[in-house]
């Protein structure tokens, strides 16, 4: 292969970079790879306490809302709300806040609560509260877990019952991630066959399996470079 | 690519011994290689930039990461090692080098699956394809060594 025909494939592949970058939900942390370096999951009423997040935003006409974030301080962020272009649309000032809240009264019908229940609300200043203006400008939710297994789903309090959320894993910490067109009070949830709920220490990943899958796949591959290998000097 | 770092330093050592059983040796490293990977790197981080439009700023707590980051080198290098250097070599001389290119973008992706998810088989895949890409353009394993180390240390820092 040339140089151009290298150059091209670069050009390709920091053309597809951009645009997976645009349309991925603005997720998953690290930005590509790395050691995860995860802090204990803070619980509420646990020292020390979770922290709460708020970010104050002007009046926002239709599409001139920035892409925006706001995230809580651990690390990594235990809870984190991406929010894109156009997500809001304010004739007054408003406010984003993240805040750990007790788990209010009605539990999930399908699971037990994983960690801490997060108030998510955009409120103006005059009390009036505000979500994304359709779905294509869904808010990205972010929580951490206190483990990874059995995946969690992350569920919305709508008035007396919990709805899920199409929930994908964002990686370090026990992450979870999943778009959603309203806000108010979420939690990750653990599905009733599954255990290590109700916001204990995490175990993390299952680091074993994990390491023991990529052996398995790496050695698969040294076997079959070593054939090349010897299919061409033979 | 680990979740700790028993397991990203056994991670390590697994790729280097098989790295090293395929026959495959690293070569001589050059400094124009190793500028192509600085820039390499720097487009990796520019496309996280510009396209999640996030702010870069170094994080607060630097001193957290002085253990981090020696540790995320070793990986990214032992990956790049086996992927875009015994792996990209062997395939590249066997069925040319677009079987390579593909075949080490699929492996890359793939190996992130187990800890970030199917989610993030898009992004490692154009990964892939831009650190195999850096591969063909300077025929050498140094330039994606250098991009990903750098791409995943901004993981970090920034």
């Amino acid at each position: 292969m040339s140089r151009k025909a290298a150059g091209l494939v670069l050009l390709l592949a920091g053309v597809l970079l951009t645009v997976v970058w645009r349309v991925t939900p603005a997720a998953s942390p690290p930005v590509y790879d790395g050691v995860c370096a995860a802090d204990p999951y803070r619980a509420l009423g646990s020292s020390p306490a979770p922290t709460s997040a708020s970010t104050m935003y002007g009046a926002v006409t239709t599409g001139n809302f920035q892409t925006s974030e706001v995230v809580t301080t651990e690390t990594p962020p235990q809870a984190q709300l991406l929010l894109v272009d156009g997500t809001f649309v304010s004739p007054e000032p408003f406010t984003v806040s993240i805040t750990p809240i007790s788990p209010p009264g009605p539990q999930p019908s399908d699971g037990s609560i994983d960690g801490n229940v997060y108030r998510i609300v955009a409120v103006t200043a005059s009390a009036k509260q505000l979500n994304p203006v359709d779905a294509a400008h869904s808010a990205t939710l972010l929580l951490r877990a206190t483990a990874t297994s059995p995946a969690r789903t992350l569920e919305r309090l709508d008035g007396t019952t919990w709805t899920d959320v199409k929930t994908l894993l964002a990686g370090c910490g026990d992450t979870f991630e999943a778009a959603t067109p309203r806000l108010g009070d979420f939690a990750l949830v653990v599905p009733k066959q599954g255990s290590g709920g109700g916001g204990g220490g995490g175990t993390g990943p299952p680091v074993v399996p994990i390491v023991v899958g990529l052996v398995v796949i790496l050695l698969a591959t040294t076997l079959g470079l070593i054939r090349l290998n010897r299919s061409r000097s033979g | 690519m680990a979740a700790s770092t028993p397991a990203a330093l056994l991670f390590v050592a697994a790729l280097l011994a098989l790295t090293g059983a395929a026959g495959w040796r690293p070569g001589a490293v050059r400094p124009r290689h190793v500028a192509a990977g600085v820039l390499g790197g720097v487009v990796l981080v520019g496309a996280w930039w510009l396209g999640a439009g996030v702010r870069l700023q170094l994080v607060a707590n630097v001193a957290a990461l002085a253990w981090w980051s020696p540790v995320v080198v070793a990986v990214a290098v032992a990956e790049e090692a086996l992927l875009r250097g015994a792996l990209f070599g062997a395939l590249q001389e066997w069925r040319g080098p677009r079987t390579a290119l593909a075949v080490t973008s699929v492996a890359f992706a793939v190996m992130h699956i187990p800890l970030y998810g199917v989610g993030a088989v898009p992004l490692d895949l154009a990964v892939g394809l831009w650190l195999g890409g850096l591969r063909l353009l300077t025929g050498s394993w140094t330039a994606p060594a250098v991009a990903h180390a750098l791409a995943d240390l901004a993981g970090g820092w920034l």
